[in-house]
């Protein structure tokens, strides 16, 4: 039995609000999913396992209208899903009152149930969310139970306020396989036992790296999974290295030379490192233009040399100031040694 | 200490040129061009080194300045002095790769370390920095006699709060105070940012909201109006009775339906028993035509019925109910679209923080700002009353007592107290000018160079300086400093020397 399992698809969200591409990224969601569920068709895995948040809030009609036809497009997959802590079950959710096509199951009960799939032997459990934040540990009473062969447990949460647990405790409960979601960035808890999905695609700027779905097989050898990479788009950290031959021209040639290589697609986290040459500051909003740049980390200081200028400088002001943020380690401090180096020897008329 | 030799191996225009200085005054002559200035940077430069400029900057630092004419690779000195008692002799290579110094006491052949310090402990520890400030002494720049207080007044003040007269901490602080506004306004254009897209997620919702509100409204109209159609509303008598009358009329066809029934079986009886054939028919004949009446009847009943199955009040009601249900959809929808709205806005909301980096760049400059004065005001309280003292002094000696005493205000007006009256300073001619400077920096000397008396080096000081000045001056320095080095183009300081029976040593770079 082959399984797709996935999470955090965050239908609706409109990543980095206020930036020029939040719309774009909002509809690459749902191409995303649709993709998804292409890749389902031609695959045709037994089962799709939904972990939570498919939406990023309470889904509205149309919404579950289309994501239920794209369900009965593949009428040959099992579709099983839950509402997580974003799309939780509100009071009046159309989750709820949605008629959902044959081969999809809602595990919308509040507390753990078991649907049984006996043309797959298979059981799945799990429930949904009702409020925002789950303290305890919504699975921590979860056993196998039942005729079923296999057992699969869908899990959303795992941090402090939702649903907190420890997954050796989840392990130790006896499922073939626990499918997690609410953690955006995939990560494999236990190898072959459980996993998160991560996002489907990527909805913040710290969640770099790949995101995609789970690819798994269960059968008598037992699970195997694989993570299977599948955004459209990544948000990278990119680091460049500064000296006092950079200047704003080249270093904007640099980061679109960067970005080129690496997917103009992608989202960056610019981070400046290095000497820069002095008097010279670099803007930060040219930068951004350059591209897909989300955030900018100026790291550079002033090509100063410490060390001579304390010595050449000795009894001064100049030397007892460096002197003062001798040892200083606060971020604060040393931004304020070169500010103030700065502009104390441009001060000096020579 | 005190200078006794300059070699200069490879430097500048000079190729294995050795000058001889003693203790007490020495004249070096030199016309323009001669390399008087060459001389000053060799003395600095081998005392601390030559630092080399990067990047676009290295192309006319002091490196290349004096880089050999000749034989670049070879670029090298050596300068013999006294210091504590004993002779050094330090030897510098300053070419690129080959730089290399040494340090060697020749007093007891001891090899000492200019990397771990042992030249700058015979300096008594003076930086570069001080020694420009202290031992290298040129001339006021300005030409005119108020830029010329200005510079005055901005080298006394820079002294007093930087022990550096070049070093301007107000314009430091400005610049800084720009900087810091720059920030500021940075954050405020990122919040103006923010707050307008947080305008548009707010308008956008109560536009939905609204929206929301008027369905909400719609339906609960749409309600209300059912609930009266459905029970509030009376129906007439009238309607009631005949309503009922229908419902009578209706049973009592039914009735006579099965009368005429039973009796068409009994006349099929009596058709069996062979009963008179008269009766019979006649029977029969009015059977048939009860039921012809009686179909007839319920037909046109059933006709006059028909509209009246569905009656007008109850198709409103149906079409009420339609309105209802579709309207209780629509306002489903606008609520879970508003709510989400509402939760996308108080998320962000929630997110609009001052931008992190930027706020600590202004705390950043702040401290640099507050950390600058702080140092400024110790050393103006450690440096400014000796200083001033100080200065009081030298400058009564050059003037002969006519000025006694020198004053600087909070506003850093400097003046000139004689015995009986105060002049501004910018109201003094600019030979009493001259003198305040020099004074300034023989005091500058005194408090910077305690540890170890340093040689008093004079560019081209005396150049505006009248006789009487001059006379002043070098009796002044012949009383107060062990070794002076004049440098000059003129042969004033050496006809002054001679006419004063000051005993000079004379080196003349244009031989």
């Amino acid at each position: 039995m082959r399984f797709f399992h996935v999470a955090d698809v965050h239908l609706g969200m409109e990543p980095d609000l206020g930036c020029p591409w939040s719309k774009r990224r909002q509809e690459e969601i749902w191409d995303s999913f649709r993709r998804l569920i292409d890749r389902v068709r031609t695959e045709k895995p037994q089962v799709l396992l939904i972990a939570g948040d498919l939406f990023h809030r309470q889904p509205l009609l149309r919404e579950l209208k289309e994501v239920s036809a794209l369900f009965a497009s593949v009428p040959d997959t099992q579709v099983i899903l839950m509402a997580g802590n974003h799309d939780y079950l509100k009071k009046g959710s159309y989750y709820l009152s949605f008629t959902w096509p044959e081969n999809v199951t809602g595990l919308f009960g509040q507390s753990c149930e078991r649907v049984d799939l006996p043309r797959h032997s298979l059981a799945v459990y799990g429930c949904s969310y009702y409020s925002r934040e789950i303290t305890e540990n919504l699975y921590g009473q979860a056993r196998p139970s039942g005729a079923m062969k296999y057992h699969i447990l869908l899990a959303h949460g795992g941090d402090d306020r939702h649903s907190p647990w420890k997954k050796e405790e989840m392990a130790a409960a006896g499922f073939d396989y626990i499918a997690c979601g609410h953690i955006h960035k995939p990560e494999i808890l236990i190898p072959d036992r459980m996993a998160y999905a991560g996002a489907l695609e990527p909805t913040t700027l710290n969640q770099t790296g790949e995101h995609g779905y789970i690819d798994g097989t269960l059968d008598g050898r037992g699970v195997r999974i694989s993570f299977v990479p599948f955004a459209v788009c990544e948000y990278v950290e990119l680091t460049l290295q500064i000296d006092e031959d950079t200047t704003q021209f080249s270093l904007e040639q640099a980061l679109a030379a960067q970005m080129e290589r690496r997917g103009p697609e992608n989202i960056y986290r610019v981070t400046l490192e290095g000497l820069r040459c002095e008097n010279l500051e670099f803007s930060k909003r040219r930068l951004k233009e350059t591209g897909n740049v989300v955030e900018i980390t100026d790291r550079t200081r002033p090509a100063y040399r410490l060390e001579q200028l304390k010595r050449e400088y000795a009894g001064s002001l100049i030397g007892a100031y460096a002197e003062y943020f001798e040892g200083a380690d606060r971020r604060v401090e040393q931004k304020a040694l070169y500010y103030g180096l700065e502009a104390l020897l441009n001060a000096r008329q020579e | 200490m005190r200078l006794k030799k300059l070699s200069l191996g490879n430097f500048g225009r000079f190729r294995g040129e050795t000058l001889e200085l003693k203790d007490g005054i020495n004249v070096v002559y030199g016309e323009n061009e001669s390399g008087k200035s060459t001389v000053h940077t060799f003395i600095r430069s081998m005392l601390f080194g030559m630092k080399r400029g990067r990047g676009r900057a290295a192309g006319n630092d002091v490196y290349s300045r004096y880089e050999p004419w000749e034989n670049s690779s070879w670029y090298q000195g050596r300068i013999e002095f006294v210091s504590g008692g004993k002779e050094f002799r330090l030897t510098r290579n300053f070419a690129g790769k080959e730089k290399s110094e040494e340090l060697v006491c020749l007093s007891d052949g001891e090899v000492l370390s200019v990397e771990d310090g042992d030249l700058s402990v015979l300096l008594g520890g003076i930086s570069e920095n001080v020694y420009e400030n202290t031992v290298s002494v040129g001339q006021l720049k300005a030409r005119t006699g108020e830029a010329l207080a200005l510079e005055l007044r901005n080298y006394m003040a820079n002294y007093q709060g930087s022990s550096d007269g070049s070093l301007n901490v107000e314009a430091a602080l400005l610049s800084l105070r720009k900087k810091r506004k720059e920030l500021e306004q940075e954050i405020e254009r990122r919040q103006k940012a923010g707050e307008e897209e947080k305008q548009q997620l707010y308008s956008r919702l109560s536009y939905v909201e609204q929206d929301c509100r008027e369905t909400e409204e719609k339906l609960e109209r749409a309600v209300a109006e059912r609930k009266y159609e459905m029970f509030d509303k009376e129906i007439p008598p009238r309607e009631v009775r005949r309503q009922q009358q229908r419902f009578l009329n209706k049973r009592r066809w039914g009735i006579a339906c099965a009368v005429v029934a039973v009796f068409l079986a009994l006349l099929c009886v009596m058709q069996f028993f062979r009963v008179s054939s008269l009766f019979n028919r006649l029977a029969l004949g009015a059977a048939v035509f009860a039921l012809i009446f009686i179909i007839y009847r319920m037909v046109r009943h059933t006709r006059e019925d028909d509209p009246e199955i569905e009656e007008p009040e109850q198709q409103k009601i149906r079409k009420m109910n339609w309105n209802v249900e579709y309207l209780e959809k629509e306002a489903r929808q606008k609520q879970i679209q508003c709510q989400n709205l509402r939760e996308e806005y108080e998320e962000f909301c929630a997110g609009l923080t001052i931008p992190q980096e930027e706020q600590e760049n202004v705390e950043a400059v702040t401290l640099a700002m507050e950390t600058i004065e702080k140092i400024s005001r110790q050393q103006q309280s450690r440096v400014g009353i000796r200083l001033r003292q100080s200065v009081s002094a030298i400058l009564s000696e050059l003037t002969d007592g006519k000025y006694r005493q020198i004053s600087m205000d909070d506003d850093l007006n400097i003046g000139l107290h004689s015995e009986e009256y105060y002049v501004p300073l910018e109201r003094t001619s600019r030979g009493t000018m001259e003198q305040v400077y020099f004074a300034l920096r023989m005091a500058v000397m005194d408090i910077l160079c305690s540890e170890e008396e340093m040689p008093v080096l004079l560019d081209e000081t005396f150049a505006m300086y009248d006789e009487y000045r001059l006379e002043r001056a070098l009796t002044w320095l012949a009383k107060n400093q062990r070794q002076v080095v004049i440098f000059t183009c003129q042969k004033r300081e050496e006809q002054t020397l001679e006419r004063l029976g000051i005993p000079y040593h004379k080196v003349d770079l244009s031989e």
